[in-house]
């Protein structure tokens, strides 16, 4: 079943997985589902100074290439809104980490 | 009345109770199904292929996997502001709005067991029920932890029971959206888990279950999700 992460999707949904597996993997001592939702955090993490606009990150991202600064479309609403809800709620949850207090 | 009629209308009466009971001990009679639409659903029968998400093979499997980090998490500060304690007249209306949201989640919730138990979603205008979310039951599945902070203990149970017959193996019958089952489904399950804390293992379980199946949206070369899931033959 071979298949490939989407060149257009919405940072929405990509950044919005974190608090359900972060918590599944809580719950079953299995670190596969935190692992998961982990990368995307770091690559996240990587390129939020490099967007249009430093610090948040645009609507659509390529989820093939892992590529989160081409887009120009910024929001805190739908489409984007709950990338940045789920940062405190996911850091709250989760101990301390080094690179992922923000 | 003569004797002979009597008998008969006895045994008759004998007849229905151990048909009744028989019935019961075998679970013939759908008691939960006795909620649902009228018409059959199409979209559970055809599902007989099941698909074991657990050992489906993963083309680009995980080498070096981060380890939940250990200890305790930090400490959630404060964000309500203090208010004064509540006056008589405050309580009152409060409770009048508390009772308001109830009366209005019950009215759709009612729908939803009548017209589309077990369906995605019950279509408001026509009774009828749509599966836009693989058809298990997202509208019950999400629903769990609101029944439980409404207090609605009773129709929890119900949709507890409802719970056992939604089968994550069970062949999808349409693209799996990774995102809305992850924060419908996922979510509904694992945030009623920690409501109840932990006396209902079925929610724990129907999670596990869940998780192995959206694990695979992961697999691709760079381990990004993929955001709608499906089998290819």
């Amino acid at each position: 079943m071979r298949q490939d992460a989407p060149i257009q999707a919405l940072v929405a949904e990509v950044g919005s997985l974190s608090l359900e597996f972060t918590r599944l993997s809580q719950l079953t001592g299995d670190s596969r589902y935190y692992d998961a939702v982990q990368r995307i955090y770091d690559r996240l993490y990587e390129q939020q100074n490099k967007t249009r606009l430093p610090g948040l990150w645009p609507i659509i991202v390529n989820a093939r290439k892992a590529g989160f600064t081409a887009d120009r479309t910024f929001t805190f609403g739908g489409m984007a809104d709950s990338l940045y809800e789920y940062f405190p709620k996911v850091g709250y949850r989760t101990p301390p980490i080094l690179h992922n207090s923000h | 009345m003569n004797r002979l009629l009597r008998r008969y209308l006895i045994l008759c009466i004998l007849a229905i109770c151990c048909t009744l009971v028989i019935s019961q001990l075998f679970g013939l009679i759908p008691w939960d199904g006795l909620y649902g639409p009228t018409s059959p659903r199409k979209s559970t029968r055809a599902r007989s292929k099941k698909v074991d998400w657990r050992n489906l093979k993963f083309n680009f499997p995980i080498s070096s996997i981060t380890p939940l980090p250990t200890g305790p998490p930090l400490p959630i500060p404060q964000v309500q502001y203090d208010f004064p304690p509540e006056s008589t007249l405050q309580r009152k209306v409060r409770l009048e709005r508390l009772q308001a949201v109830e009366k209005a989640f019950l009215r759709s919730w009612k729908a939803y067991k009548k017209y589309a138990w077990l369906q995605d979603e019950v279509k408001p205008l026509t009774a009828g029920y749509r599966n836009d979310y693989g058809g298990w039951a997202a509208t019950l599945v999400d629903n769990l932890d609101t029944l439980l902070i409404m207090g609605l203990e009773k129709e929890f149970k119900i949709a507890i029971s409802g719970l056992k017959k939604v089968d994550f193996s069970m062949y999808p019958v349409s693209k799996i959206n990774v995102f809305e089952m992850t924060i419908r489904h996922l979510g509904g399950l694992l945030s009623a888990h920690d409501i109840s804390k932990g006396r209902y293992p079925i929610l724990l379980d129907k999670a596990k279950e869940l998780g192995a199946m959206l694990y695979h949206a992961f697999d691709t070369p760079n381990a990004m999700p993929i955001m709608r899931l499906e089998l290819k033959k």
